[in-house]
This record gives structure tokens, C-alpha cells and sequence, in this order.
């Protein structure tokens, strides 16, 4: 009997250390999400196709998030989460004269300099409509849920056609920055440096449009390039170098840069050459900058797990292969994603929102998942139909970003098509990378005090 | 009652543990015959004359193998000899006489007439290493060795001795590769035109070889995704194609031709996203596919939007590998060729030598049974392409 007791015990752990499977599309019936995920809320924002990124503010004493729209609404919704099973949309932004322009929001991002707080919304407009030189617009936001104050617009008339991501970081050095995609590089601005400027007399027309451009992250160059620019980065700190370090997905990979000084950015690795990788999309580190995980934007691509150790080591410049690799559903793929080791949290279009256990990374599990995407996976006329567009060929549609709160562990997705959501995992009611052995770090600013006290 | 419940449950979690046996497949499968070879096949070439039942491998260390296959549930080793380094092979007959191509860093042509006692008949430097070899018998009469190597495709007549006839470099295409991985041909009855069909750097490309002298690049497919192409097997009609690339992941994705640019695929197959699959042999609606670990796949390929899976044949239990998938050494299935008279299906294991099977329902391949050109890998050496 102690020996069937044992097996019994063994089973269901060998069971799980297999991850969960996702179910088939459209889900069975009350299988749409795992077991060890509760649904806090969901509000539809609109028509189908129209939302694209999310940012949740970190202070526990704002309960705000913001979901960027693209398209037929272009600017971003604010949602009171004061009670995150009754969040509610508390402020509606739209550009003025919405019809004239050609594009709309894409990423969010907030700050806080000098006791106030800042919503940074990167837009893209084309030109043939007005704001093409537009890169973000700047919202001071600490009044909310009362009032939010457009403070000024990020220009960038040599480049114009706007900002597809931005990030904000607090530089060891103590200044707010802005990292934005533009044209070859990811520019840097000092967003202390940008709120000075709005705050003189001289109207905004009349100011130099780089005066707050204080860096350019280039793209190292190599043989035959996918393309030149960044298609998205994360900056974090690395306490045991002291450095402060981008990751930048573009070119034909995947790059590292130290930023410590931000007028000579120093090239420390690239990720080329990665059998099915031709192009970064997003890429993000575990906190102790060891692995990484990286995306590429095309169908059937999973997400990889890279080692960087050989290459931070100096034993290598170049890391030319994945040692571990993870899918929802291969027909589909995997968009944005945010890293609380051992945790990823994925945005993956079609298959909705998952959570991956990378501790192992060469053998990732999905412990998690919840699917928030409506429509059939791989119809490609549905999709142009609806988004306009056959990015990605036929998975261009569902949850696009994803954010965790690291206060409370709330996690927010944004789906293309079904609006905002906000879930809990089981077990997951915080995180601080202390708790798991490592720095903690993650997409999360420690504004007051900056990337070195985090771990104090 | 207790005890009985609880034997229940016991034999329910050893059953959960207990591994599968060595091969295991669908109810459509038959297993007809095997044979073991020492060290394990890495490439093989079934002769499809139906007075000839002979199947010729490369074993991993590159020696020629001769297997008699008159009774397909006993094979027979008929011969094993050095031949160089080869590590891929191609046949071709010319007159009454059949004869072998091996590639690797050199040519190698063999006379198999007689497959008991082959005869070396010459031997050339190629240049470049040699990826893979397709003998075509051209719309012109002539019989053309067509070799894809780490830096071009090198078309040869059967002399091989003379050098190549014509040279084929790698298109400009995104990406630092060069080279090519995989090349077959075919005519195309409505355009009365002989294709060359190659996969490598930058991913597919579709020549008309028409006229040898001119080369045309009809068709370039790069996808984003497909840095490296491994194989492209046109389906008869020459509209579609089934490719593989060169990496673990990868699905098999299925392309149309009909533009001179193609980027998005129509549709795309794979059994377990972690595989990697190696070749591919297309009989239309079949797929058969060399999935090393997941063993041989027959995919239906009658939708080329919705592949999907109908046979399988796997010689190794999966669940039982404890290395990650990405650094899991070729273990499996690595080649795939299918017997046209007879529908026999050969697998070259790496590790175990040779598998024969019979698909269900599946008793010999002709293109016009399915209403398209009759052309696939298997040539009529004696009258030429179908259709012209």
C-alpha cells in the first residue's frame, strides 16, 4: 500500500513537469483558461482590431492602467483599477482631428520625476496626415482619476513616422530616460531634460526638438541585415557590472549594449545568425542578465531561450543558438512579453495570455494560461478584414501586451480585439527577484531612488 | 473490493511508466520487413525498376550498402564496400545499364548493374561539398546529374568526369549564407518546360532548364523565417511545393508558385513543433517526411491550407529523452524514399539501418491515377518525362 501511496504521489508530479498543454481553438467548453487563473476583469474597448499595448502604474497607491488604441480610436483609455473586480474606464484620450490621421498609438509607457507622475504614449502617424514627426505625446498624470494635462510631443522631424516602442528607464545616473525606436537607432531622451523645456515660455513649434536627445543606441552592423532599426528594447540595470544594459530587438537579431554612458553606447554581445531568426522583435533578459528570451514577429517562430554567458564571458561575440525554445500553439506565435524570473508572462496574439516557467530555460514549461482571443486562428481574410492587415500572415489579431504588477502580482493583458483584461495567478501575489535568489530587476523603475537601491 | 481498486491503480501508474516497445505506429501502418545495420543508414535510394529490388544506403561512416529486397520481409545485405566519404546518392540508367551517384567532398559513379559486384567507374573533385544529388532525365533526351553544394548547384551530364554544364550561383537573397542544401527537377507538361527546384541560402528558388545554356529563375520564396531552405519537393503540377528548413521548429510549410516572389506560405505541417524535420518525399496527396526522432510521417497534403497528419511510424519513444529538445543529438528517421510500382515505403534509421512499410491503401503511386503529371522523383529513363 506505502508503494501505491508513492506512485500515486509521483504521478501527478511527473504529469506537471511535462507544463500544461493549451487546448485546442476555439477552447472546449469551460477550458479557456487554466485552472490556477482567475479572470478579475474584462472590458471591451471597441471595435475588434483596435487596441494595441498596455502599461500598469507600479505605486500602490495609483491603480491605473493604460491601453494604447490604433485603430478607428486612436489614443489610449484609463482604467481605474481601484477595485480590480469592478475597473472601470475612467478617461478616454483621442488625438484631435482623429479622422485626418494616418496610424495611431502604440506603446505606453508611465514615469515619475520629481514627485509627479507621467504617462508616455508612443504613436505612429504617417505622413499624408498630420503629427508624422510625432513620436510620443507626454501626459502629466499624477492628478488622475481627476485630470490628466498633455504636457508636450516628442518631435522627431528627421525620422518622422513615429515611435513603434518606447521604454522607460531610470538611468543609474539618475536621469528618467526615454529609449524610443526612431529611424536607425534607439534614441534616448532625458525626459527630466524634455519636462524642463515645456516649462519655459517659448512655445513648443519654436524649440529645438532635440534638446532633450541625449543618446543613439545603434544597430551593429552586419553582413546582408534583415533591416537597420529596432523593433523594441528593454534597459535594465546589472548590479554585478554596475552597468546599465539594452537589449534591442532589430537588425538580424538580437543586440547588448552597455549604456552606462550614454554618449559612446558600448557594444557587449549580439545574437545573429540563430537558425529561423532573421529579425528581433522583442527581447528581454532574465534579472541577472544571464539568459534572455527572445521574439521574432512571423508565424510558427516559438519563443527562444538564448545563454549569453559565453559571450558575456568574452568567450565569444556572437551567440548563434537557442538552448531552449517554447510554443502556445506552433500554428500561432508568441508577441510581447514580460520577464518576473522564473516567470514569462506572454502576450501571444491568437492563444491569449500564458504563463511560462523559464527556470529551466532550456526546457520551459507553460504552467498558466488563459485564452482571450475570440476568432478562429489562421484566417487570413477575418484578419484583414478586421485589423487591416496581413502582418504576421494570418495571426495578426489577439492579446497584443502584457504587464504584471509587482506589488500584488496583478497581471494585465491587452487584446487587439477583446479590450482589456486583468487576471491572478494562483500563488503569484507578488515579486521582488530577491525572493527567488535573484536581483531584482525586471521592466519595473525604482524612480525615487534608482536602479542601485533595488536590492537594498 | 479495496485490494482489486487499488491493483487497479497500480497497474494504471505502471502502465504510465512502462516504456513504449522500440517502434511503435498508427493501426495504417505495416511494418513489411527490416534490417539492421551496424552503426545506422544515413542516406538511401530505392531502385524503381520492378525487376530490380534493390534498395542502395550510405551507412553513417559513408560505405555503400546493397540491400536485396525480393522478399521484402526478409532484406537481404547484398553488398558493402568503401565509396569514399559520401554522405548523399542519387540513379540514374542509361541503355540497359543502372548506375550510382555518391556525393560528398567528391563525385563518385558507380555501375550497379550487377548490385552484387558494383563497379567504381570514376571519381572527381567537386569543389564544394556536396549537399545533395538528383538524377533527371531532361526533356531534351539527356540524362543530367544535378549536384547541390556548399556554394553552387553544378548540373553534370552522366559523365561526370568532363566537369559541369552549367553552374548555378546562389540568388541575392537577405542573409549571409551561401550555397544550397537540396535540388530535384521536374518537367511541367503545361509550360513544356524542365524545372530546377532548389532549397538553401536565403530559402526556395524555381529555375526553367529548359534550355541548359540559359538558366531563368521563374520563383524565389524567402520567408522571414527560412534563412536556410533544406528541401523543396514540388508537388506533379508544379503549382505548390513542400519545403523544409534548416532548423529544429521548423514546420514543413507549403508554398505557391505562382509568383516570382513569394513570401507567405499556403499552409504548414509539423507533428510536434520541437522536431526536426529532413526530408520529404511528395506523392500528392501524400507527404512522406523523415522526422528523425518522430520517426517517418505520411502527412496529407490534399488541402495545402490544412495538412494534416495520417500515418506515422516511430522507432524510438520519445517520452523517454531526457535531453532538451534543441540540444538533442540526429537520432531517427533521416531519409525517405517511396517505391512508385508498389508503394514500399523505405526509412533510413541512424541508428537501426533500414525500415520497409506499406501505408494502408497505399499500393503504388501514378500521377495520372490522381488526375496530374506523373512526375515526382522517380524518372522513366527510357521514354522521358511525362507530358512532353
Amino acid at each position: 500500500m506505502r508503494l501505491l501511496v508513492t506512485l500515486l504521489l509521483l504521478w501527478p508530479a511527473g504529469v506537471l513537469a511535462q507544463g500544461l498543454s493549451h487546448p485546442s481553438h476555439p477552447p472546449p467548453p469551460g477550458q479557456r483558461g487554466s485552472e490556477n487563473i482567475s479572470v478579475v476583469a474584462h472590458l471591451p474597448l471597441g471595435r475588434p482590431g483596435s487596441v494595441s499595448d498596455v502599461e500598469v502604474e507600479q505605486d500602490p497607491d495609483r491603480p491605473y492602467a493604460y491601453v494604447a488604441r490604433r485603430v478607428h480610436a486612436k489614443g489610449f483609455d484609463v482604467i481605474d483599477l481601484s477595485d480590480p473586480r469592478r475597473a472601470r474606464v475612467i478617461y478616454r484620450w483621442r488625438i484631435a482631428n482623429e479622422d485626418l490621421h494616418q496610424g495611431g498609438a502604440m506603446d505606453g509607457r508611465y514615469f515619475k520625476h520629481d514627485g509627479r507622475y507621467y504617462y508616455v504614449q508612443s504613436v505612429q502617424f504617417r505622413q499624408g496626415g498630420p503629427n508624422s514627426d510625432v513620436g510620443a505625446i507626454v501626459f502629466d498624470v499624477t492628478d488622475l482619476p481627476e485630470a490628466i494635462v498633455e504636457v508636450g510631443r516628442i518631435r522627431q522631424s528627421d525620422t518622422p513616422g513615429g515611435f513603434h516602442n518606447i521604454f522607460t528607464y531610470k538611468h543609474s545616473a539618475g536621469a528618467p530616460l526615454l529609449f524610443a525606436t526612431s529611424g536607425r537607432h534607439a534614441k534616448v531622451f532625458d525626459l527630466a531634460r524634455f519636462l524642463e523645456g515645456y516649462q519655459t515660455e517659448m512655445e513648443a513649434a519654436l524649440q529645438d526638438e532635440n534638446h532633450a536627445l541625449v543618446g543613439r543606441v545603434p544597430v551593429a552592423e552586419s553582413e546582408n541585415m534583415w533591416s537597420r532599426g529596432y523593433h523594441d528594447f528593454y534597459i535594465g540595470y546589472h548590479p554585478e557590472s554596475g552597468q546599465d544594459r539594452f537589449y534591442g530587438g532589430g537588425g538580424s537579431g538580437y543586440y547588448v549594449y552597455d549604456v552606462s554612458d550614454l554618449g559612446s553606447p558600448e557594444l557587449l554581445l549580439t545574437i545573429l545568425n540563430v537558425p529561423g531568426v532573421s529579425w528581433g522583435h522583442t527581447f528581454t533578459p532574465s534579472p541577472d542578465g544571464r539568459y534572455a528570451v527572445g521574439e521574432t514577429e512571423f508565424q510558427y517562430q516559438p519563443l527562444r531561450f538564448f545563454d549569453m554567458k559565453p559571450a558575456l564571458d568574452g568567450e565569444v561575440d556572437n551567440i548563434d543558438h537557442a538552448i531552449g525554445a517554447w510554443h502556445a500553439d506552433w500554428r500561432s506565435l508568441a508577441h510581447n512579453h514580460e520577464v518576473r524570473w522564473p516567470y514569462l508572462f506572454v502576450a501571444g496574439y491568437e492563444t491569449g495570455m500564458s504563463v511560462v516557467n523559464m527556470e529551466n530555460p532550456a526546457n520551459p514549461l507553460t504552467v498558466a494560461y488563459y485564452d482571450t482571443f475570440n476568432g478562429r486562428h489562421n484566417n487570413r481574410e477575418e484578419v484583414m478584414a478586421r485589423a487591416g492587415s496581413p502582418y504576421t500572415w494570418n495571426v495578426y489579431d489577439g492579446a497584443w501586451g502584457v504587464d504584471v504588477r509587482n506589488h500584488d502580482g496583478l497581471i494585465v493583458v491587452s487584446d487587439m480585439s477583446t479590450g482589456f483584461w486583468a487576471f491572478r495567478m494562483d500563488g503569484f501575489n507578488r515579486w521582488d527577484g530577491r525572493d527567488y535568489g535573484m536581483p531584482n530587476i525586471s521592466s519595473v523603475q525604482n524612480w525615487d531612488d534608482g536602479p542601485q537601491a533595488n536590492d537594498e | 473490493m479495496k485490494p482489486l481498486l487499488g491493483a487497479l491503480w497500480l497497474a494504471l501508474v505502471l502502465g504510465a511508466f512502462q516504456p513504449a516497445g522500440a517502434q511503435s505506429s498508427t493501426r495504417n501502418i505495416t511494418l513489411v520487413g527490416t534490417l539492421t545495420i551496424e552503426g545506422g543508414l544515413q542516406a538511401l535510394h530505392a531502385d524503381q525498376d520492378p525487376d530490380r529490388p534493390w534498395v542502395y544506403a550510405l551507412d553513417v561512416s559513408g560505405r555503400l550498402i546493397v540491400v536485396n529486397l525480393a522478399d521484402p520481409a526478409g532484406p537481404t545485405l547484398s553488398y558493402r564496400g568503401a565509396a569514399g566519404s559520401a554522405r548523399v546518392m542519387t540513379a540514374f540508367k542509361e541503355g540497359s545499364d543502372f548506375f550510382l551517384v555518391l556525393g560528398g567532398e567528391s563525385l563518385v559513379t558507380i555501375n550497379v548493374t550487377d548490385p552484387a559486384s558494383p563497379e567504381i567507374l570514376e571519381s572527381v573533385e567537386a569543389g564544394q561539398r556536396i549537399a545533395d544529388l538528383f538524377a533527371y532525365k531532361h526533356s531534351s533526351g539527356n540524362v543530367l546529374i544535378l549536384a547541390a553544394g556548399s556554394e553552387t548547384v553544378q548540373v553534370f551530364d552522366a559523365g561526370i568526369e568532363s566537369g559541369p554544364l552549367q553552374t548555378i550561383d546562389t540568388p541575392d537573397h537577405p542573409g549571409p549564407n551561401v550555397g544550397f542544401e537540396d535540388v530535384f527537377a521536374g518537367f511541367e507538361p503545361e509550360t513544356q518546360q524542365d524545372r530546377l527546384y532548389a532549397a538553401g541560402a536565403g530559402g526556395y528558388y524555381v529555375y526553367d532548364i529548359t534550355d541548359l545554356d540559359n538558366p531563368k529563375l521563374r520563383t524565389t520564396i524567402h520567408s522571414a523565417a527560412v534563412q536556410r531552405g533544406r528541401v523543396m519537393a514540388p508537388i506533379s503540377h508544379g503549382g505548390h511545393a513542400l519545403t523544409l528548413a534548416s532548423y529544429r521548429t521548423a514546420p514543413m510549410r507549403i508554398f505557391q508558385l505562382s509568383q516570382e516572389r513569394v513570401r507567405t506560405a499556403l499552409g504548414a505541417w509539423t507533428d510536434n513543433w520541437q522536431s526536426e524535420l529532413v526530408d520529404v518525399v511528395a506523392r500528392w496527396p501524400f507527404a512522406f517526411v523523415a522526422a528523425l526522432e518522430h520517426g517517418l510521417q505520411v502527412v496529407n497534403v490534399y488541402d495545402f491550407g490544412a495538412p494534416y497528419t495520417d500515418a506515422w511510424f516511430r522507432t524510438s519513444d520519445t517520452s523517454e529523452f531526457t535531453s532538451p529538445p534543441l540540444a538533442r543529438p540526429p537520432q531517427g528517421i533521416i531519409d525517405v524514399d517511396v517505391r512508385n510500382h508498389d508503394g514500399l515505403i523505405l526509412a533510413a534509421d541512424l541508428d537501426h539501418g533500414l525500415w520497409l512499410l506499406k501505408l494502408e491503401a497505399f499500393m503504388g503511386w501514378h500521377g495520372h491515377s490522381w488526375g496530374l503529371p506523373n512526375m515526382s522523383d522517380v524518372q522513366d529513363w527510357d521514354h522521358g518525362p511525362d507530358g512532353k
